[in-house]
């Protein structure tokens, strides 16, 4: 069974309420979401209990309707063939970063509601392995953005940090900041679709 | 209304790192599964995806991973 296939079996087997499969979900994804969320948090019983949270919200997102309990029944588990890893790599994300805020006493709540019915546009198992394959070269792409746009997305991926409250902090015009954030990321948008696409792009 | 304009908030919006009233607006065409922000959403993910990815993993030894999924377990059984 080649690594698609596995991890769409394995969501398959949670949507049926299956434990073990969530067991080797955890096995397979939580080496690479403690990273990020050990980064986000830098202690480690944070993270890990962030790490754990994701993975009891994917167990409740793709429970049938009948046994969830959500009054208006809407569709939670997205399409067949949505990627687990994006879905948890946001969510663990998503969690640590509601704890890093209310920890620096901000507003918590992020926008993303990923435990709601907003899943029918993330990813499929293929695309994000397809990014997974090509991880190095993108990388090289990231390092071609210049340093500060870098850091920008440093502070906005790890540190949590809205658009205004980096320019609030670092005592620039907001225009400046937005500017800035706004052309990395079209820049990595641009290239990933290059990346995705075809190898023909001048990368 | 036409979505181009929402075009350079889906990351940010994913990130949540708009400030609310751009949020707000990235928000309300995407309770209604508009196609065009869906679509946009969806390349966006793997953008944050890969963003999200740039970190190494963190493995931890056999005992502790074990402790951690029998953790996650237990707390499933709770739930």
């Amino acid at each position: 069974m080649n690594d698609t296939a596995m991890s769409e079996d394995l969501l398959g087997r949670v949507r049926k309420r299956d434990r073990q499969a969530l067991g080797e979900l955890y096995d397979r994804y939580a080496p690479s979401l403690r990273g990020m969320t050990l980064r986000i948090l830098t202690r480690r019983d944070t993270a890990d209990r962030a790490v754990q949270d994701a993975f009891l919200h994917l167990w409740e997102a793709v429970a049938p309707v009948a046994s969830r309990g959500v009054p208006d029944g809407a569709p939670l588990d997205g399409p067949q063939g949505t990627s687990a890893a994006a879905w948890l790599t946001l969510q663990a994300r998503a969690t640590a970063l509601a704890r890093l805020r209310a920890a620096r006493g901000a507003n918590a709540t992020l926008e993303l509601e990923l435990n709601g019915r907003l899943v029918a546009w993330l990813p499929r198992t293929e695309e994000v392995e397809l990014v997974d394959r090509r991880r190095d070269l993108l990388q090289k792409i990231l390092h071609q953005l210049p340093k500060p746009q870098r850091e920008l997305l440093e502070k906005l991926v790890f540190e949590g940090w809205r658009e205004t409250e980096i320019a609030e902090k670092q005592g620039e015009p907001l225009a400046k900041v937005r500017s800035d954030v706004r052309a990395a990321m079209r820049f990595l948008r641009h290239r990933l679709r290059a990346v995705m696409g075809t190898w023909g792009a001048n990368i | 209304m036409g979505c181009q304009h929402l075009e350079e908030l889906y990351e940010l919006y994913l990130l949540g790192a708009l400030d609310p009233e751009d949020a707000a607006r990235v928000s309300e065409h995407v309770r209604r599964q508009c196609p065009s922000c869906c679509q946009g959403l969806r390349e966006a993910a793997l953008t944050v995806y890969l963003l999200c990815q740039t970190t190494s993993p963190a493995r931890a030894s056999a005992r502790v991973d074990s402790q951690q999924r029998t953790e996650l377990l237990r707390r499933l059984r709770l739930k």
